[in-house]
């Protein structure tokens, strides 16, 4: 079932086109990566799926239809502006947030608790949000999305200021959710963890669509164009190696991106012959190399 | 609706509680009875105290019937006005007046006075006090001196002192309201005063809550709740429930406040300070109408104002020309109270944003024709409606601008954006 319909949607902001024909299908139980450069488009792709904003043009189905109030109930939204009403018990803001997404006040005062709970926020149910730290904050933030058990979540930029801990905490609620048949998207300049959580992207540059599949595919249809080799002594000379069309360096270790028709092999035996080889491995592009590569328009 | 219900509860609850709200709506009656109660409260004070005054009656003639006039009696059935005669001759005028002095001084005294020999014929006389701020006081004994002067004139003259009084007694103009038909005993004072502190209260309210509803929005917007709200909510949802919970919440203060009312007219009748308008219950039925039609029309401008700008200080400039329709029918309200049936009064009674104000006015001081009523009542709706539907396509596009204010040119295209 497509739980997200896309059909050739445009914004403009005065004569700034933020949004170019952008066309998107989003299937149930994926995880979604939204990627792109900051002022993309992004941001207001997401806040035309959720009707906050309207489209100039196109059409957007959720759930198959168009966006409804009772339809708003079985999404999760975590925009990327965070914030709450500082002055609200949490208790009491979290169970009107679960209130206005239509979830009975039993169920609704259950929610609270169990994800209170789930964060360790549970001792400061009756605080007030601006006696929070900033971290604690953000996992309330996180919780008032998820409280409803959403069938679609949308998080914008989910991760962005967490600690390694929370950020944990939040990606094992996010497997969860998804585990039990929701929905994700989620947009983020953290390659790393869409590269280990997504199953699609979806790649948006200057308003408009680059890339759109699942990640398996893109990468593939990249091919194993790239060396990564770790080692020790001086790998100064790989650079200006014949066949290598750029190199991330890290010191010890290497990603060597190979120009089309170049023999991996020539590109061991000269390294072999100056270094101490521990690992050489030919593999599918990095996310980070593709977006590079994509935004850039360069390769 | 179920939602539009819960941002309701929130936005009532939320208000209700705040200790702001507590103490104003508490202290509200506390003016309101202080206002009306301490004048009366005041006077009874100092009625129930007793003024020792010694009297220097140099003519001789004075003393005893002042003793006579000044009769009253306070609680416990002493004389107020504890009169003492001082014995003294012309020429031991200042060693006694220093004595007196150093009595006043001790609080043996609160007063003395000096009858000179000739005050029949120069009319003169002299109070010394401690304070001499007691109005009614000092008119009482001037008054009864005046009357024992004046008569004894009149006895010189072979006059009949009683009899001049009687001749000579004052014509008592009482003004009569009539309302439909029926008589009503007050004045153009109580009157006055009356509708005019309605007609505050009604536009310090009115103000009050629409400005609570601009700010609510704009701390929305800046601490960034709006988006969440948004993607569980529609922006009319959002705006009929700030408006109507701010409402509820005003109309609580009403509520409180008309009980305390109620109760100070039960309890405190006695004490209620003389030339205190009396309320009727048109005129409480008619506020209540204007506070909720204007609050309405007010506080829907207000939130639009609200979703257009990003802080207080840009909210400021728009805010003055919505304040401009309230502020004028209060500047030109004594005019409109005086000539409630001029055409301009009747226009401005008519035209939708000032009506609420100058209808209420009108209604509260000669009742207009039934038809021009309820053509301001309805104009009134129906412009509500419309600036609902209005503000509510500014506050779909507006609530999520936190770049500069957009330009008039700019809201008008934004009324296309908007399904």
């Amino acid at each position: 079932m497509t739980v997200l319909e896309i059909r050739e949607v445009s914004k403009s902001y005065d004569h700034f086109l933020a949004v170019d024909r952008v066309s998107l299908t989003v299937e149930e139980g994926s995880i979604y990566g939204f990627l792109g450069p900051n002022g993309a488009g992004k941001t207001t792709t997401i806040r035309m799926a959720l009707d906050i904003i309207a489209p100039d043009s196109g059409e957007i189905l959720v759930f198959g239809e168009p966006l409804t109030d009772q339809i708003k109930d079985r999404i999760g939204y975590l925009p990327e502006e965070r914030g709450l009403y500082t002055k609200m018990k949490i208790g009491e803001l979290l169970y009107y947030l679960a209130r206005l997404k239509s979830l009975p006040s039993k169920e609704a005062k259950e929610a609270v608790d169990y994800w209170l709970y789930r964060v360790e926020l549970s001792d400061y149910k009756e605080k007030k949000v601006e006696e929070l730290s900033k971290g604690m904050q953000q996992k309330l933030q996180f919780v008032a999305t998820v409280i409803n058990r959403p069938e679609l979540l949308i998080l914008d930029e989910p991760f962005a200021g967490l600690d390694p801990v929370n950020t944990n905490l939040l990606k094992d609620i996010i497997l969860e959710l998804n585990r039990e048949g929701a929905t994700v998207i989620f947009s983020t300049h953290q390659m790393e963890q869409v590269e280990r959580m997504c199953h699609n992207i979806f790649l948006i540059n200057k308003g408009k669509k680059v890339l759109d599949g699942p990640l398996h595919e893109i990468k593939k249809r990249y091919g194993k164009n790239t060396v990564v080799m770790s080692f020790t002594g001086n790998g100064e000379f790989l650079k200006s190696l014949p066949g290598v069309a750029k190199v991330n360096d890290y010191g010890n270790y290497v990603e060597l991106t190979l120009k089309k028709g170049t023999d991996p092999n020539a590109i061991l035996k000269e390294a072999v012959s100056r270094l101490t080889i521990n690992r050489f491995e030919l593999v599918e592009p990095s996310l980070t190399d593709i977006f590079i590569d994509q935004v850039k328009g360069e390769g | 609706m179920k939602k539009t219900l819960q941002i309701i509860w929130r936005e009532y609850f939320e208000r209700v509680r705040r200790k702001s709200f507590i103490l104003s709506t508490l202290l509200g009656p506390i003016l309101m009875a202080g206002l009306i109660i301490l004048p009366g409260y005041l006077i009874t004070m100092s009625v129930g105290k007793e003024r020792k005054i010694a009297v220097v009656d140099l003519s001789g003639k004075i003393y005893q019937p002042l003793y006579k006039v000044l009769d009253e009696k306070i609680k416990g059935g002493k004389r107020k006005y504890q009169l003492s005669l001082v014995p003294a001759r012309a020429e031991e005028l200042s060693s006694v007046k220093k004595s007196l002095a150093k009595d006043i001084d001790k609080k043996r005294l609160d007063a003395y006075m000096i009858i000179p020999a000739d005050i029949i014929e120069r009319g003169k006389a002299e109070y010394y006090a401690r304070n001499v701020g007691n109005i009614t006081e000092i008119r009482r004994i001037a008054t009864a001196l005046n009357e024992i002067v004046s008569g004894e004139r009149l006895k010189r003259e072979g006059l009949d002192p009683a009899k001049i009084k009687k001749l000579m007694a004052r014509v008592d103009l009482k003004t009569i309201k009539i309302t439909k038909g029926k008589e009503k005993k007050s004045s153009f004072a109580s009157e006055y005063v009356g509708t005019m502190i309605f007609v505050v209260i009604l536009y310090m309210t009115i103000l009050m809550y629409g400005v609570a509803i601009m700010r609510g929005i704009i701390e929305e917007k800046s601490n960034r709740v709006v988006e969440i709200l948004l993607s569980s909510v529609n922006p009319n949802q959002l705006m009929m429930g700030k408006v109507l919970g701010v409402g509820a919440v005003g109309l609580t203060q009403y509520l409180v406040w008309g009980l305390a009312g109620l109760l100070i007219i039960k309890f405190g009748a006695g004490l209620i300070a003389p030339g205190t308008a009396l309320i009727s219950a048109t005129t409480i039925v008619f506020f209540v109408i204007f506070f909720i039609l204007g609050y309405f029309l007010f506080a829907t401008l207000y939130a639009g104002i609200g979703a257009l700008c990003r802080t207080m200080e840009d909210a400021q400039q728009l805010q003055f020309f919505v304040i401009g329709f309230l502020i004028v029918p209060m500047i030109i309200a004594p005019f409109l109270i005086q000539n409630p049936s001029t055409p301009t009064t009747v226009a401005l009674s008519i035209i939708p944003f000032f009506s609420p104000m100058v209808m209420f006015m009108r209604v509260n001081t000669v009742m207009p024709p039934l038809w021009q009523v309820l053509l301001s009542i309805g104009l009134l709706i129906a412009t509500i409606f419309l600036m609902i539907k209005l503000v509510a396509k500014i506050f779909r596009v507006g609530i999520l601008m936190y770049g500069k204010r957009p330009s008039l040119v700019e809201v008008i295209r934004w009324f296309r954006y908007s399904r």
